[in-house]
């Protein structure tokens, strides 16, 4: 196509565009702003959540350890929910903090960059601080009956929470492996994303998003 | 859209007048929502909740939005970033079952005119769909005739690599239209 007839093309393109019904811009009244919608809030407020919920893990992993630095079992699930707390707020400190930044207002390329961004940091936070609880659920346990009375907590590990630990750490990898497998997979469809419902949609939604800033730059 | 779309807002203008002010600006400028709208949605609905997310986007950012600054270029930014974002939105993908040219039935020009030049109409319609989003955003503008400038602001890019771009892109018209 000649630039003329593009030219042509393009303007008969934009004024049906301009025309289409879709566009009522009259719908936007006062009523309308008020109930801005943002897809970011609910991003926000759960890591919002997931922070304090974090501190409660450090107050509750520095509780155990530092009344049982005599039981073993006791003193390390309080040191591993300690540091598990710490992780949970700095993930959910630096997704706060990234959201914070995004700016519909910035150059696109830069504000597709940091969306990007963000959404590879949110799946690192499931992979980080949600797979782990296959585990962790039983160190949180563990640690709040280190809390109490020790009595028989010096006494031999039951039977049941060896074999739950081992279970879930058994989970945890498996989900970690899943992860690492999307991750470093080259998605065929990419053309088509089509939402599945095997929780990966965040990965392959970020892988693409990275192949399509590299395309566009390297274009 | 003509380069008068590209006014600048008067900065001695009280606060009070800003709400309308914003609204003649949308309504003049409405063209630029319009068909970033069209050309990143095929479904009407969808397009219908694309536009107002990206009225919704411009009414929040405007208190902040510098005056001395072209009003259009700024709604490009805005326009295009949540487009861009909202395409990749799996509530708006898997709405997309609307053929493409049933898209531009849904847009379709009440004038008679001639097969070839409709024709012309649907191959421009079908690239713009056909590429990427950041693309798509790339090939807008330039259909738009915004200088290197614009663009390069618009999409963070330098000017030399806007020409460059351009460049390509003209090329890839050429050989794919």
């Amino acid at each position: 196509m000649e630039h003329d007839d593009l030219k042509t093309a393009w303007q008969s393109l934009e004024a049906r565009m301009a025309r289409s019904d879709a566009v009522q811009l009259a719908l936007l009244r006062e009523t309308r702003m008020t109930r801005v919608r943002s897809l970011l809030r609910p991003l926000v407020w759960g890591n919002a959540l997931q922070f304090l919920f974090g501190i409660g893990l450090i107050l509750l992993g520095v509780a155990c350890w530092t009344r049982n630095p005599d039981v073993a079992g006791l003193f390390a699930s309080g040191l591993v929910v300690h540091v598990f707390g710490v992780l949970t707020v700095v993930m959910a400190s630096l997704v706060i903090a990234l959201t914070a930044t995004l700016d519909a207002e910035g150059p696109v390329l830069r504000t597709q960059k940091r969306l990007s961004l963000l959404l590879r940091l949110t799946t690192l936070n499931g992979a980080v601080c949600g797979a782990p609880w296959a585990v962790m659920w039983l160190l949180v346990v563990v640690a709040f009956a280190g809390l109490g009375d020790r009595g028989d907590a010096a006494a031999a590990t039951p039977l049941w929470i060896v074999w739950s630990f081992w279970i879930g750490v058994a989970g945890t990898l498996a989900a970690w492996g899943w992860m690492w497998r999307q991750f470093r997979r080259h998605d065929p469809d990419a053309g088509a994303f089509v939402p599945r419902a095997d929780g990966t949609d965040s990965i392959r939604r970020s892988q693409r998003l990275v192949d399509e800033i590299r395309d566009f730059e390297a274009r | 859209m003509t380069v008068d779309t590209r006014q600048r807002m008067d900065t001695t203008m009280p606060l009070e007048d800003t709400g309308a002010d914003f609204a003649r600006l949308l309504q003049d400028h409405h063209g630029i929502v319009a068909t970033v709208a069209a050309s990143y949605c095929r479904d009407p609905h969808d397009r219908a909740d694309l536009a107002q997310e990206i009225a919704v986007q411009l009414w929040r950012a405007w208190p902040k939005y510098d005056r001395s600054r072209a009003f259009s270029t700024w709604m490009y930014r805005i326009a295009l970033n949540v487009a861009i974002s909202a395409v990749r939105s799996a509530s708006l993908r898997h709405r997309h079952a609307v053929p493409l040219d049933e898209s531009l039935h849904d847009t379709a020009d009440p004038a008679p005119h001639d097969p070839q030049a409709e024709q012309q109409v649907r191959a421009l319609h079908r690239f713009i769909h056909a590429q990427s989003p950041l693309d798509r955003a790339l090939l807008l503008l330039y259909l738009d005739e915004r200088s290197h400038r614009d663009i390069a602001e618009i999409l963070g890019l330098s000017e030399t690599n806007v020409a460059t771009k351009i460049s390509r892109l003209r090329q890839r018209i050429r050989t794919e239209l």
